[in-house]
């Protein structure tokens, strides 16, 4: 296995520079894969969206990002030590699927599979009515990774109070 | 952030001027655009074509600025995309809800 961390600290400043770096990397290593071009859109969208994540959180001081690839796994790994999503610490019962947001084009869910660990999927909805575009949300960062990945989630280490966000590819 | 390349009696073609449309300028895009729909009260056609990569917040920015297209009965439609930008909007359905074109003359 390829293993490679990132350090990232958020000053405030553009993120363009820290994603080209991790995209880089990814790109080096993995550019003779038949389907390249598609594995690094998703990379490249989900790893923006990570760090984007972070910049959001101001009382996010420092994330790590990690790069595993293995014959045929691509995985993203987020660390850092802001506040945990609420979905851990508003829900305590397990294997509950939580609807977290809801519109015409789709239904973004987080299924907290145990007390600290919640796995994010969606459906795509019907849309019956074009007219109901007021109803569309305007926070797009779960959706993109979620639909982007062939696994996405969230664990939340009590003891060291690290959240680490996982996105896995397959090629 | 963005400039106005023509004004015609019935839309706006606008440019966005930054390769990077993200976190960092999506509050100021929004802003402008609606301060131009408001005050013009026409279809504001938007050029892509010198946008490299685009994140969440700035497609909320554009969603958040079609709603308001829609309240004052205008419309937003988006030309000249780079694939990675289209891509990414086809992947969240976008697409489905914008109307998109190739280029500004198809679009009109």
């Amino acid at each position: 296995m390829i293993s490679k961390q990132f350090d990232f600290v958020n000053t405030g400043y553009s993120i363009s520079t820290d994603i080209k770096r991790i995209i880089g990397f990814i790109e080096s290593e993995l550019s003779s894969n038949s389907s390249a071009d598609e594995l690094f859109f998703k990379a490249k969208i989900i790893v923006t969206e990570l760090l984007t994540n972070s910049l959001k959180h101001s009382g996010i001081s420092n994330t790590v990002i990690v790069i595993n690839i293995t014959d045929y796994l691509l995985t993203i790994s987020k660390t850092d030590f802001g506040t945990p999503l609420n979905l851990i610490t508003k829900y305590h019962s397990t294997n509950i699927k939580i609807p977290i947001t809801n519109d015409i084009l789709h239904t973004l869910y987080a299924v907290i599979d145990n007390e600290k660990h919640v796995t994010f999927f969606c459906d795509e909805n019907n849309m019956a009515d074009i007219l109901a575009i007021d109803n569309i949300v305007e926070h797009f960062g779960l959706l993109i990774i979620t639909k982007s990945a062939d696994r996405f989630t969230y664990h939340f280490n009590e003891h060291t109070k690290e959240n680490i966000f996982e996105v896995a590819i397959k090629f | 952030m963005i400039k106005i390349v023509k004004d015609t009696t019935d839309h706006l073609l606008i440019e966005i001027e930054v390769s990077e449309a993200n976190l960092g300028n999506s509050d100021l895009f929004k802003s402008q655009v609606v301060q131009l729909l408001d005050r013009h009260k026409k279809t504001v056609i938007i050029d892509f074509s010198k946008v490299e990569y685009i994140d969440s917040s700035f497609l909320g920015a554009l969603v958040a600025i079609l709603k308001h297209a829609m309240t004052i009965k205008q419309d937003i439609i988006l030309v000249s995309l780079k694939k990675d930008v289209h891509d990414l909007l086809k992947l969240i359905r976008l697409d489905k809800v914008f109307k998109i074109y190739p280029s500004y003359n198809e679009a009109i």
